[in-house]
């Protein structure tokens, strides 16, 4: 006879036997399991989307800063800079020879709370998101006149924004909508909306950088000028050419020239400005907030320590009224040993059939939610199915369930050596 | 390995000293069970006779002296070889409770074929071990088609009984240990319940060694030996 099979099959009938209590401790694991599994998903997929914000980018240029600030305010839209470059400046980087193209980035005012970005055809054709994914209008048409806007996929739907839709845009990026702070004299046309795509574009209005320049030319520091407000007419045949920009993304002919040219910036002489690498900058942003992420994983894993706990208390729980089943069980020839063996088998099957609950959850639940995860919260999930990290993290947790188990069975082996084939009472 | 040249010869300890670690030790000098032999170990509780069954179920190992069972002196077999012995050649019925709360009671009667490979061979001689298992219960007293599949829990304490004593029957073990296997039982049943275990046992070949309190049991069985007069007590300072 097998033992191995007399143990499993003995070890299958006494959990069927209290199934009740088998079950809850299972459904514990398998909540636990689930939790563990998701929180690995939404941690690997936020980092994912997190680092595919900002992709085809060689370099981003900005007044000199840190790494991180200038990645925040040039790609996240958050922050501001503390300083402009000069449109000299912009030229000059721009015509060097390592280019390929440069789109230049200006940033300052906002629309009901989200950033207005000036910038240039060289953005829409250059820019790109998740693998190599360029941006692409769900509707209208590619902007043709100066106050012609293309809003992203969040503005459109936090607003709900149609094309032809006239908007105004509020001077500085903190506006309360005050009527002193907006440029209502110059309404933009909604030309066209973003189709979604889960990076800060989706939450960004677009405008031409010459519109930029035309919206303020009756600003000064801050404020509007005094008097009255100089016509459409002449602002359009005024030179609209800016003065400074915010910031510029830059892709270059080759990958070899990116150090060069990145220092060819850090050492421009007549001003001081920055460039930096997105991926090493995302990086960098990514193990400040990773934290979080981190503590995350380490609670759930923590859940899932508590619920192998919990596979330990209900074989120990049950060891007392179970001694005369090991009495029997010693009594028709099995081992001391064949009882470990019992309790061991039953604390990993509790586990297993836990985990196996727990993962089939996981992807259920996942296979549900992608679509509304990645609508809302822009947290893209390629795959739901299992990574051989999350199988290892399964294996893992079983082995967790079986170990909780080695206290009782451990147990259960004195007491079927000391109580022999004997019930004492 | 010593044995014994008396080829009807089932049980002959000698000199055996033995007790539970921190417990009272106890000295059996002599005690001899032939083949097919039905002895009554009569005794009041707490007088060594749980104990008693563990040395000879070999659970516990003596500290010296022999127990020869079959020829083979279980006190040299290692833990697990002692377990393997009991499993192939001894049935065991306990006072109640004697089953597995899961699987039915045909279930449990087949419970030792699992551990012992002599025992299935010997219960599948001639038909099925379910089968055997069934004629077992039939044999003693009970319907197997109407009980065989039953959950134990909703068995009579007398129907358990047997059911235990079909499970330590089967394969044909060459002892039967019962410790007050009747005490829970009226005495009309206990007297049935004697009645069949010894026609199964005789069918069987198996000798009956039974510890028990109840004169009345005693006088059923070949042979009584009062615990107190076979068992000599040595402190454990001693």
């Amino acid at each position: 006879m097998g033992g191995r099979f007399v143990i499993l099959g003995l070890a299958l009938q006494s959990l069927s036997a209290r199934r009740a209590v088998v079950l809850m401790t299972a459904l514990s694991i398998a909540v636990s399991v689930a939790l563990l599994l998701t929180v690995e998903k939404m941690r690997s997929s936020a980092r994912a989307s997190f680092d595919a914000t900002i992709k085809g980018t060689d370099l981003i240029v900005g007044a000199r800063a840190g790494d991180v600030q200038l990645l925040l305010y040039t790609v996240f839209r958050i922050g501001s800079p503390t300083r402009n470059i000069t449109w000299a400046s912009y030229k000059e980087i721009a015509g060097h020879r390592s280019v390929k193209w440069i789109a230049p980035l200006s940033l300052g005012d906002s629309h009901k709370g989200f950033r207005v970005l000036g910038t240039t055809d060289a953005y829409f054709k250059h820019f790109r998101y998740r693998g190599d994914r360029a941006l692409t209008l769900a509707s209208g048409a590619a902007p043709a006149d100066l106050f012609d806007t293309v809003v992203g996929a969040d503005v459109a739907a936090k607003l709900n924004y149609k094309v032809g839709d006239k908007i105004i845009v509020s001077h500085g990026i903190g506006s309360m909508g005050r009527k002193d702070e907006l440029h209502d004299d110059l309404p933009f046309r909604i030309v066209a909306i973003l189709a979604k795509t889960g990076t800060p574009v989706d939450r960004t209005v677009h405008v031409t950088l010459e519109a930029i320049e035309a919206i303020h030319v009756d600003w000064r520091t801050g404020a509007r000028k005094l008097g009255a407000a100089t016509p459409e007419a002449t602002i359009r045949a005024m030179d609209l050419t800016p003065r400074a920009i915010t910031a510029a993304l830059v892709g270059l002919k080759s990958p070899i020239s990116i150090l060069g040219y990145r220092r060819y910036v850090n050492d421009y002489p007549k001003e001081a400005l920055s460039a930096v690498m997105p991926g090493v900058a995302l990086s960098e942003l990514w193990r400040i907030v990773g934290v979080a992420e981190t503590a995350l994983s380490a609670i759930s894993f923590l859940v899932v320590i508590a619920a192998a706990i919990g596979v330990g208390v209900m074989l120990s729980a049950s060891l007392a009224a179970r001694r005369r089943e090991m009495a029997i069980l010693r009594s028709v020839g099995a081992r001391p040993r064949t009882i470990l063996g019992l309790l061991m088998v039953e604390a990993a099957g509790v586990t297993l059939l836990g985990v196996l609950v727990g993962a089939g959850l996981h992807v259920a639940g996942l296979s549900m939610l992608a679509g509304w995860l990645d609508a809302n919260y822009g947290v893209y999930i390629e795959s739901v199915a299992l990574s051989s990290r999350e199988f290892g993290a399964l294996g893992i947790a079983t082995a967790l369930g079986a170990l909780a188990g080695v206290p009782a069975a451990w147990r259960a082996y004195r007491l079927s050596l000391a109580d022999g084939v004997a019930m004492r009472e | 390995m010593p044995t014994t040249d008396d080829a009807n010869e089932l049980l002959s300890v000698r000199g055996a000293r033995f007790g539970w670690p921190g417990g009272e030790q106890f000295l059996l000098n002599a005690l001899n069970i032939h083949r097919g032999g039905r002895i009554a170990l009569v005794g009041a509780s707490g007088g060594g006779k749980t104990t008693l069954l563990s040395l000879l179920a070999g659970v516990m190992k003596p500290l010296d002296g022999a127990v020869d069972i079959l020829g083979t002196d279980i006190a040299q077999l290692s833990g697990p070889a002692r377990d393997r012995f009991r499993g192939d050649h001894m049935g065991i019925i306990f006072q109640m409770f004697n089953l597995l709360p899961y699987g039915g009671a045909v279930d449990n009667v087949l419970l030792p074929l699992s551990f012992s490979t002599r025992r299935r061979r010997r219960a599948q001689a001639a038909r099925s071990a379910p089968e055997e298992a069934a004629r077992l219960l039939a044999a003693l007293g009970l319907d197997p088609d109407q009980i065989g599949a039953r959950a134990i829990s909703k068995l009579s304490v007398g129907q358990q009984q047997r059911v235990a004593a079909a499970r330590a029957l089967i394969g044909r073990p060459e002892l039967i240990l019962a410790d007050e296997p009747t005490s829970a039982l009226d005495p009309a049943s206990t007297d049935e319940f004697l009645a069949l275990l010894f026609a199964e046992a005789e069918a069987a070949g198996a000798a009956v060694l039974c510890v028990t309190h109840d004169p009345r049991v005693a006088e059923r069985f070949d042979q009584k030996l009062q615990i107190s007069d076979l068992l000599e007590v040595r402190s454990e300072a001693a």
